[in-house]
């Protein structure tokens, strides 16, 4: 019904109505629109009260956090793919061995736990810093997204292979085989594309959470430092990087102090705003990554 | 009963599922409904029983809310006199009660029971029917068939025992496809029973099919209540759905000069055949024989050019399995089968397949149209991809258009195939496979779920195809047209191996 036709007081119960629509029938969106209320909402705040080098690094940190995620998300997708057609296509070969080869790799890689793979990987981007092959702030991240997306990739990859697999029993499969339409076209076209892009979706929405969670997990530990030569101060800065810094670590205590004297929570959010930016920022994206992922289950009965 | 003719209409979310005016349903009297695959045959019996579930579906019934329609003394009186036998028989079965509990529940008086369950489990000993009756309805046991009859038992059982059916115009009784499970001996046992329980006592029922070989048998063997039968036939037109009369002289003067598609030619000896199975193989463990009309003993199927070969067994018996195991797609078995000079048997590479016999040497129309296609490809997309296609997209369009006959809609290219009904399901998955124009075409059951147009249409394709030398593989329960079609050289039988 348009709004026009509706008195102001009918207008309040129909947007009651709609928004209980939108929480119960596409939980996704609405939390899709949280964050990007509550991103900007903290933006406006820090714009108006946080100083200008702090601002500006918040911004960077963010910036490059989310390119991070993102390519992270790119590489997973290519990955996970690849290795999901690969295998598929191996396992159907007479010859078991390129098969038993490949699963045997990349369960090598499931064995590791993320974040040690992670910090092994670091240590490589590492040497390769000291030794000036990457040098750009876009080779750094590049590198950490690919870096990420080597121990992420798998769980597409077993999503993959999961639909194919269910629908090679269904008769459309078949029916479109024996028809003579490249099985390849069937897995990538009319199994993955048209039946699996909300799965798909759903699992990198769930990807991109991880990989800024790991990414700030990782520059927060690694701010001991790695090597005497290079040290967080030579990667772009990130979320996690920022977290780490002695400034957010302060505004972080100055929570505790607020816990125990009521009154002086107000002024965590003037004089501590980089430190409670940066968890908000963390904490924030997380949660509605989570969310956005559920309701995206929910919104297609995944 | 106090309405014989309903306006019905039927929406979800902003669709309309039916928009059907004047569907009569005269009391005391039986009416055949006909009509493809989901045009909303089942939708309309299930809202004149009250049986549409409010949370999911809009409807009015004449013009009042489907609440009072439900609520109104006459639909009440309906449906506690009467009965509903399902499509899906599975889903009107308590699957935490045996067969027996759910029978004795829902007739105090059970001594009528056993002569119905006897006529329709006829060969069966009685201490299998008892074995049967013990079990609890899941999903695989008992079978589709089995459950359809114990749903059809229950509603004869009320026909001819419920002492207050409260004359012919109170109590309607609907069977849903209620054969569509059966073979023809048990369609033609279920079809006699419902007739008898309308001679005891004449009441108002729907049988809603596309099984238009029923209309053979009701002018064969029900002289005496003849006239109190109706034939009619939904269709789907720009306005919605309608009712018409069925003319059933008009089946079965089609039915009568039917001639074989292709009379039998002494050249085609000569061709070499495009297919031969031969006839011993085993499927899932159990040793099958291909035998020949006129004879017991193994004979192998073959197909020349030009040739329709017509394999027939009892259901389950492994018609389908057979032609999965000769297209490649069933490895748990044995057979040998030349096709077009290739050898094919249970250790053939998969690739032999892919690369010489899948859209090149042969196509196969699986049953269930609804499950052989992507219900999320667009009827334009159904065709990308197969080999061969010598024809540019725009002619496959106009050919679709064509042969479902969807030229008046707009943007019928476009919708989904999940979208379509049943019937249009099926014309566009037989469409699919006769584009390839492979030597070999099997066909199983293809005219499952089509109206009676549908019908001649695709047979003058495959008459068309045998004309230009096509050679096909059929099964089907549709005995009373391909028996008329198919010379009797090309009748095959499928039975287990005797010991």
């Amino acid at each position: 019904m348009p709004m026009r036709d509706l008195g102001s007081r009918q207008r309040i119960p129909w947007l009651l109505v709609r928004l209980t629509r939108l929480v119960t029938d596409s939980p996704d969106r609405l939390w899709a629109g949280l964050w990007i209320l509550g991103i900007g909402a903290l933006w406006a705040w820090d714009a108006a009260f946080l100083n200008r080098p702090a601002y500006l690094r918040l911004q960077a940190a963010f910036v490059n956090t989310m390119a991070g995620a993102t390519l992270t998300v790119l590489f997973t997708l290519v990955l996970g793919w690849s290795a999901g057609l690969v295998l598929d296509s191996l396992s159907r070969r007479s010859s078991r061995i390129p098969y038993l080869l490949l699963t045997f790799t990349l369960s090598l890689i499931r064995s590791l736990p993320q974040i040690v793979g992670i910090l092994i990987g670091y240590v490589l981007l590492t040497i390769f810093i000291e030794r000036d092959i990457v040098r750009s702030t876009y080779l750094h991240l590049i590198w950490t997204a690919l870096l990420i997306s080597v121990f992420t990739f798998l769980e597409l990859t077993d999503l993959l292979r999961e639909r194919i697999d269910q629908y090679r029993k269904t008769d459309f499969f078949n029916a479109m085989l024996c028809c003579g339409i490249p099985e390849r076209r069937i897995i990538n076209v009319d199994v993955l594309w048209k039946n699996s892009l909300a799965h798909i979706f759903q699992k990198l929405i769930a990807t991109f959470g991880m990989a800024i969670f790991l990414q700030c997990s990782i520059d927060f530990i690694i701010s001991v430092g790695l090597s005497m030569d290079v040290s967080l101060s030579n990667f772009p800065p990130t979320l996690g990087s920022l977290l780490a810094s002695l400034d957010s670590k302060q505004d972080i205590l100055a929570i505790g102090v607020a816990l125990g004297r009521p009154g002086y929570a107000g002024e965590l959010l003037f004089r501590h705003l980089q430190g409670i930016s940066v968890a908000f920022l963390i904490v924030f994206s997380l949660v509605c990554m989570y969310k956005i992922s559920n309701g995206i289950v929910r919104r297609y009965r995944l | 009963m106090t309405h014989t003719d309903y306006t019905i209409t039927i929406r979800k979310g902003g669709t309309v599922l039916v928009d059907m005016q004047g569907f009569v349903l005269p009391p005391g009297r039986i009416t055949f409904l006909f009509g493809e695959s989901g045009i909303g045959k089942s939708l309309t019996g299930k809202a004149l029983f009250g049986l549409l579930d409010p949370d999911d579906l809009t409807a009015t019934v004449n013009g009042q809310s489907y609440e009072t329609y439900r609520a109104s003394a006459a639909a009440r009186k309906m449906r506690a006199k009467g009965f509903f036998v399902f499509q899906e028989p599975s889903s009107h079965l308590n699957p935490l009660m045996t067969l027996q509990e759910q029978l004795d529940e829902a007739h105090s008086d059970t001594a009528g029971l056993s002569p119905i369950l006897r006529a329709l489990w006829q060969g069966s000993e009685d201490d299998d029917l008892r074995d049967l009756l013990r079990v609890y309805p899941k999903p695989h046991r008992p079978s589709g068939g089995e459950k359809q009859r114990i749903l059809c038992a229950m509603a004869l059982h009320r026909m001819m025992t419920t002492p207050d059916l409260g004359g012919t115009d109170e109590a309607l009784f609907v069977f849903d496809e209620p054969t569509g499970s059966l073979d023809n001996r048990y369609r033609d046992v279920v079809l006699g029973l419902i007739a008898e329980a309308f001679r005891r006592r004449p009441c108002t029922v729907l049988i809603i099919t596309h099984d238009y070989s029923m209309i053979s048998m009701v002018t064969e063997h029900w002289h005496d209540i003849r006239d109190r039968v109706a034939f009619t036939e939904m269709t789907l037109t720009e306005e919605g759905q309608r009712q018409k009369a069925f003319a059933p002289d008009t089946y079965i003067s089609w039915i009568r000069k039917l001639q074989p598609l292709r009379p039998t030619d002494a050249g085609e000896a000569a061709a070499p055949a495009i297919l031969r199975v031969e006839p011993s193989h085993s499927v899932f463990g159990r040793d099958l024989t291909i035998t020949g009309r006129d004879s017991r003993l193994p004979h192998p199927l073959t197909i020349a050019p030009g040739t329709m070969a017509y394999l027939k067994a009892p259901s389950g018996m492994g018609k389908t399995t057979l032609a999965k195991m000769v297209m490649g797609l069933v490895r748990e078995g044995r057979f040998s089968a030349t096709l077009g000079g290739i050898h094919l048997s249970e250790k053939t590479h998969r690739s032999t397949w892919e690369r010489e016999i899948w859209g090149r040497k042969a196509a196969m129309v699986f049953q269930h149209a609804d499950e052989a296609l992507n219900p999320r490809s667009r009827v334009s997309e159904v065709f990308d991809g197969l080999p061969g296609l010598t024809i540019s997209r725009e002619e496959v369009g106009r050919r679709v258009l064509a042969f479902i006959g969807g030229d008046s809609e707009a943007g019928f290219l476009e919708r989904r195939a999940g979208s379509l009904s049943g019937g249009q399901k099926q014309r566009l998955n037989i469409l699919r496979s006769l584009l390839l124009e492979t030597p070999l075409l099997i066909l199983d059951e293809p005219l499952n779920g089509l109206d009676f147009a549908s019908m001649k249409n695709v047979l003058d394709l495959l008459h068309e195809r045998l004309a230009r030398g096509q050679g096909i593989l059929l099964i089907s329960h549709n005995e009373e047209v391909f028996d008329a079609l198919i010379p009797a050289k090309d009748l095959y039988y499928l039975t287990a191996e005797p010991s």
